[in-house]
């Protein structure tokens, strides 16, 4: 509990600075000579979360329309295909449903899409910088009943974590381009199956690799099998 | 106002789901902890007794000339003596070899009886109804047709029947083939925290543990009183557990009693065992809730469990209308940073990409069975989450569907695998 809460209080000094550094880095990737970005502050739990002030694509009805029916498409033929597994062909059903319904809203009611581009950049950083502090947190309770030492427990939180706050980074550039370039039509989907069921995997696969070495090094040890039965 | 009282309710929902899916984490949480540093319940392996019990197995098969051989040859050579075991094999409508690999074991064993079904309707529940009628055993051991029971295991089960109270008991399963593909792999770790921990955790706590239809025994006689097994469920071991828990019999678990199984090797026959299996243990919740609420016999927290229990597969259906109000929500703008926090905090917490067991309850498991590999292969059930989505609230909805209207379900065989 010592950790997560050392490792909260590290991340709340240091949120507004990560995130003025990937709007930053956003504003150099995103500017050009014709139009240039700000970064504006938003208050946040005890300081600012900074955001890119950048604007998306509206999809124009011609491609709402193609989007609708390439998902349809997708949902009608996918499930066909035999050399498809099932879990792979429902997360491609998923998905393409999930943007069928975006796409069909698009088509029937543009005007009425509740989101601009720093309404959902809004959003995702406030729903990043809250994960990342609850990364600890999560691990934390999945690593108590795992007989191995506190440091070793704290360090692959804050592995976790900085791999957290990296691959969080980068998908916010990643969907700033999606939206820019693609239009809005694709935050529903990116919304709903990458978000924070992304960042649940990581946080999965980093336990799963503290598990199977502590697994490795228990085997040595007979006395902790004495209660299997 | 109209919007507003809709968005009322789909955040009502999301509210409700959320307490209900804490509910079960916080569940799980404690059957992890309780394995890894809690007291463990010993069973009743280390009783000595002449006096056994006598035992009939029952092998329900339906063309498994595949498997047959295996089973019957494992069972004919247990160690529990042969003037106290009668093994029956219920050869029921098949197509294949099955009857005539049957014969050989019945003229090769003198207590192998072969009972053949050619007549009325097909079924486990049918086929067990009938034999318990005729079986000499005091107590019906239960394997289904691919099982490779280990040589001990017929006196691990069958000892706890000393106990006046135990009404029945399920021993563990472990799947023979994990190394066949990714989906026997990963079959496997849900099994290894289905048992080493789920069960033996509420084994250890005095919850409920389950009577799982194979690789477990009950009294035939109480199994007789309490009606024998009903044709419109299709587990009927799950009905069988909440009728002796009703009427205040124990079900204990036997970790050691662990028993060979093949696993399903493809998606496609998986789907729809996991289907039937939610879809019969939907059809038990209908009938045995209530039950389970007025029963004199249990204590607040057995209650408690055994609701938990039967309610455990319309999780995957409450999650999946649950995407659909998430979606209603953030198309009306109202998709704030608690309901998307939320959803990372849901998924993190039950879903485990697997059915019923938390990704830190598999994990303990693997840690008690010193499977380290195994371990890495956590995230892959990420695979299985939309299908367990699907496929086991096509199961509950079916169910629903089942009760209202009053069907019967037609029962289901599952693909076996093992090379000739």
């Amino acid at each position: 509990m010592i950790g997560a809460i050392l490792l909260d209080i590290i991340l709340l000094i240091i949120y507004p600075s990560i995130t003025y550094a990937i709007s930053y880095v956003g504003k150099l990737i995103f500017s050009n000579a014709y139009t240039q970005y700000n970064i504006i502050n938003r208050p946040f739990i005890l300081g600012d979360v900074f955001l890119l002030d950048i604007f998306g694509k509206y999809p124009s009805q011609v491609f709402s329309i193609y989007s609708a029916l390439v998902s349809l498409l997708v949902l009608m033929v996918v499930p066909l295909f035999r050399f498809f597994t099932k879990p792979i062909v429902l997360w491609v059903v998923i998905i393409s449903f999930i943007n069928f319904i975006s796409s069909m809203f698009f088509i029937f009611f543009a005007n009425h899409f509740p989101y601009s581009m720093l309404d959902y950049i809004d959003l995702y950083m406030k729903t990043l910088v809250s994960i990342w502090l609850l990364i600890p947190w999560v691990l934390l309770t999945a690593f108590l009943p795992l007989p191995a030492k506190f440091w070793n427990k704290l360090i692959f939180i804050l592995l976790a974590d900085l791999y957290g706050i990296i691959f969080g980074c980068i998908r916010y550039i990643v969907y700033i381009f999606i939206f820019r370039e693609f239009s809005y039509i694709f935050m529903a989907p990116v919304f709903f199956m990458l978000e924070p069921f992304f960042d649940f995997v990581f946080v999965v696969a980093f336990y799963s690799v503290f598990v199977s070495n502590l697994a490795l090094k228990l085997k040595k040890d007979d006395s902790k099998w004495g209660w299997l039965y | 106002m109209g919007m507003v009282i809709l968005v009322s309710i789909l955040r009502a929902y999301i509210l409700v789901m959320a307490a209900i899916l804490f509910t079960y984490t916080v569940r799980h949480f404690i059957f992890s902890i309780n394995r890894s540093v809690g007291e463990q319940k010993l069973y009743y392996q280390d009783i000595l007794d002449s006096d056994l019990p006598y035992v009939t197995v029952i092998v329900p098969m339906h063309n498994e000339e595949l498997v047959a051989e295996h089973s019957m040859e494992n069972i004919a050579n247990t160690n529990y003596p042969k003037d106290r075991l009668e093994i029956i094999p219920i050869e029921d409508h098949s197509e294949d070899a099955t009857l005539s690999i049957l014969e050989q074991y019945s003229e090769k064993y003198d207590n192998i009886h072969p009972y053949v079904r050619d007549t009325g309707a097909r079924g486990k529940p049918v086929g067990m109804n009938e034999v318990m009628e005729f079986a000499h055993g005091d107590i019906i051991i239960v394997f289904d047709a691919d099982y490779l029971p280990p040589k001990g295991i017929i006196r691990d089960i069958a000892i706890s029947f000393l106990d006046p109270e135990v009404g029945a008991v399920m021993g563990r399963v472990i799947p023979s083939n994990v190394s066949s593909n990714l989906l026997t792999k990963l079959l496997d770790i849900e099994r290894t925290g289905g048992y080493q921990i789920d069960q033996q955790a509420r084994y250890n706590l005095n919850l409920v543990p389950q009577y799982g239809g194979t690789v477990g025994g009950f009294r035939r006689q109480v199994a007789l009183d309490l009606g024998g097994f009903n044709p419109s469920i299709i587990t009927e071991d799950t009905e069988l557990t909440f009728k002796l828990y009703q009427q205040g019999w124990k079900v204990v678990y036997a970790n050691r009693a662990e028993c060979y199984e093949e696993a399903p090797e493809t998606w496609h026959v998986r789907s729809r065992q996991v289907t039937r299996w939610a879809r019969g243990h939907c059809q038990v919740f209908f009938k045995a809730f209530f039950g389970m609420i007025k029963s004199n016999y249990l204590k607040p927290i057995e209650k408690i469990d055994g609701i938990l229990l039967l309610s455990i597969y319309f999780i995957p259906l409450i999650m999946l209308v649950g995407l659909f109000v998430s979606l209603a929500l953030f198309f009306l703008g109202k998709m704030n940073l608690f309901t998307s926090v939320f959803i990372f905090i849901l998924v993190a917490s039950y879903s485990s990409f697997g059915n019923a067991a938390p990704f830190f309850q598999m994990g303990s498991g693997i840690l008690l069975d010193g499977g380290h590999m195994r371990a890495r292969l956590l995230p892959m059930l990420l695979f299985s989450f939309t299908f367990y989505l699907w496929f086991i609230s096509k199961g509950a909805f079916l169910a629903i569907i089942d009760t209202i209207f009053k069907r019967v379900p037609e029962w289901q065989k599952t693909q076996r695998f093992r090379k000739k």
